[in-house]
């Protein structure tokens, strides 16, 4: 379990971005955070991973303080422009002890990219894409993505999205934010609703459709607009 | 420690072009003005002969004959601009990072294990920036030697000139004082890397509040020991050295503990 106790981190003297944000992770699972623009849903997963200090809070990763169990995407492109794929991969298999060349040639051909391409010339889409070649070839359990469908056209979204149906997740406990809820709204277990830097509300998805009868889209809009 | 390795040639790689580029710029620039400033003196003393209709031998008088020391007085200019460059490139290799076609530092970040091999590998890379620099120069003005005595005439040779002087003057042969010269320079490495973490840990207004208090705590430290040293006078010269050189050790390990700090701690991609 990835379990966020008690976050909070201000910038100077502004309100405060994050408020005692807690929650947890299952493994084998999705869990999604929502919010609005600025509500401090990327700086949770980058306070999760070290990226940027925080004044209280732990992460705990089944029970003990460490990252090295989980793997970031986050929704920019993070290796050096000059490299190819190729090149990126290579970097992977010689700092990473848990990388997983095996994944990666799958993904690589189920995703058509090309070893001999350059990162920074890649489309958006193409990009996103390797970007989660990067986070799934890891063998971690637990899997943060930043935004993974941001500026991508539909087509992209649906192959990105198949991912998180495939057994590629078998085991991983992921966590995402993102805006685009209608897509992947079938694929996520759990969603966490994030205003002012406080958790406003949070459920199992499949109990909201069953209790409440409603989509997560549907309570994503009576959240925010009550 | 492989990784700390692989991190170096990492750096190295992405800045080789750069740095051969401006290698052979100062080299060039360096060799042609000794080149330049021969021609330019026997062209100056043939005018003045037909000019003055004097012989070669009054207008060498009149002149004055060209030493290396004389020859070879822009390399001075070229070494500070060099160590100008040696500064912006602590710094890029840094911000590079952060403000470069790619957020680098988020992978740099996330390597396995602890953050301490990204200063060690950066400041390496720089270690090894300085010493080829220290070594070009030596070697350009080697060369620019060699190519000055093969140019100039022998009569329009300053007799007086002593290559060792020359080196003196604008760099050091002695080992000792090369690796001074090398360890202050790595400080000032070390200095400057603590303010750009510093900058990238606070940012904005108390970013630059910290580098003016650890500028103002740097010269609090250099003028404050040598002021009160010399206000005491009990010490030896022997003991103020020694003062100096532990204020100095321990100066030097309190910037890089501090930067290893910051990057643990309170780095913010």
């Amino acid at each position: 379990m990835l379990e966020v106790h008690g976050l909070k981190k201000r910038y100077g003297r502004k309100k405060p971005i994050l408020e005692g944000v807690s929650f947890s992770v299952r493994p084998d699972s999705i869990t999604c955070l929502i919010g609005l623009n600025g509500e401090g849903k990327s700086t949770i997963l980058k306070a999760i991973m070290g990226l940027v200090p925080v004044d209280a809070g732990t992460v705990l990763v089944d029970g003990e303080v460490s990252r090295e169990k989980i793997a970031f995407v986050p929704d920019l492109q993070t290796m050096p422009g000059y490299m190819t794929i190729g090149d990126a991969l290579t970097y992977m298999g010689d700092y990473y002890p848990d990388w997983n060349p095996k994944v990666a040639e799958e993904l690589m051909g189920l995703f058509k990219l090309l070893t001999t391409d350059k990162i920074l010339e890649l489309s958006k889409g193409n990009q996103a894409k390797f970007s989660l070649v990067l986070g799934f070839a890891l063998d971690r359990p637990y899997l943060l993505l930043d935004e993974p469908f941001a500026g991508i056209d539909l087509f992209t979204k649906e192959q990105i999205s198949w991912i998180f149906s495939s057994h590629y997740m078998e085991g991983r406990g992921i966590l995402m934010t993102t805006h685009e809820i209608v897509e992947i709204e079938h694929l996520i277990d759990r969603v966490v609703f994030l205003q002012d830097g406080r958790i406003i509300d949070e459920h199992d998805t499949e109990e909201m459709r069953e209790v409440y009868g409603k989509s997560v889209q549907d309570r994503m809009l009576e959240v925010y607009q009550r | 420690m492989k990784q700390y390795l692989m991190l170096t040639n990492e750096e190295l790689k992405r800045s080789w072009k750069m740095i051969v580029a401006v290698i052979l710029a100062m080299a060039s620039i360096e060799i042609l003005t000794v080149v330049g400033r021969v021609i330019y003196q026997e062209r100056q003393v043939r005018n003045y002969m037909s000019d003055a209709k004097v012989t070669e031998s009054e207008a060498l008088r009149s002149f004055g004959k060209l030493s290396f020391e004389q020859a070879s007085s822009y390399f001075s200019y070229v070494i500070m601009i060099g160590i100008v460059l040696v500064i912006l490139y602590a710094i890029q290799i840094w911000y590079r990072d952060w403000f470069g076609e790619s957020k680098y530092i988020y992978r740099l970040l996330l390597l396995p294990g602890g953050r301490a091999k990204i200063f060690f590998a950066k400041w390496t890379s720089l270690a090894l920036v300085i010493i080829s620099f220290i070594g070009l120069q030596w070697a350009v003005i080697q060369l620019s030697y060699a190519i000055f005595n093969w140019l100039i005439k022998n009569n329009y040779r300053a007799s007086s000139f002593d290559i060792s002087m020359t080196l003196k003057q604008l760099y050091t042969m002695n080992v000792v004082d090369v690796l001074i010269l090398l360890i202050l320079s790595l400080f000032v490495v070390s200095f400057l890397f603590m303010l750009v973490l510093l900058e990238r840990s606070y940012r904005k207004a108390k970013g630059l509040l910290f580098i003016v208090l650890e500028v103002i705590a740097l010269l609090v430290i250099m003028m404050g020991g040598m002021y009160v040293i010399e206000t005491l006078d009990i010490f030896l010269s022997q003991e103020i050295s020694g003062i100096m050189l532990a204020i100095f050790v321990l100066y030097f390990a309190y910037t890089i503990w501090k930067s290893l700090r910051l990057l643990k701690w309170k780095i913010s991609v």
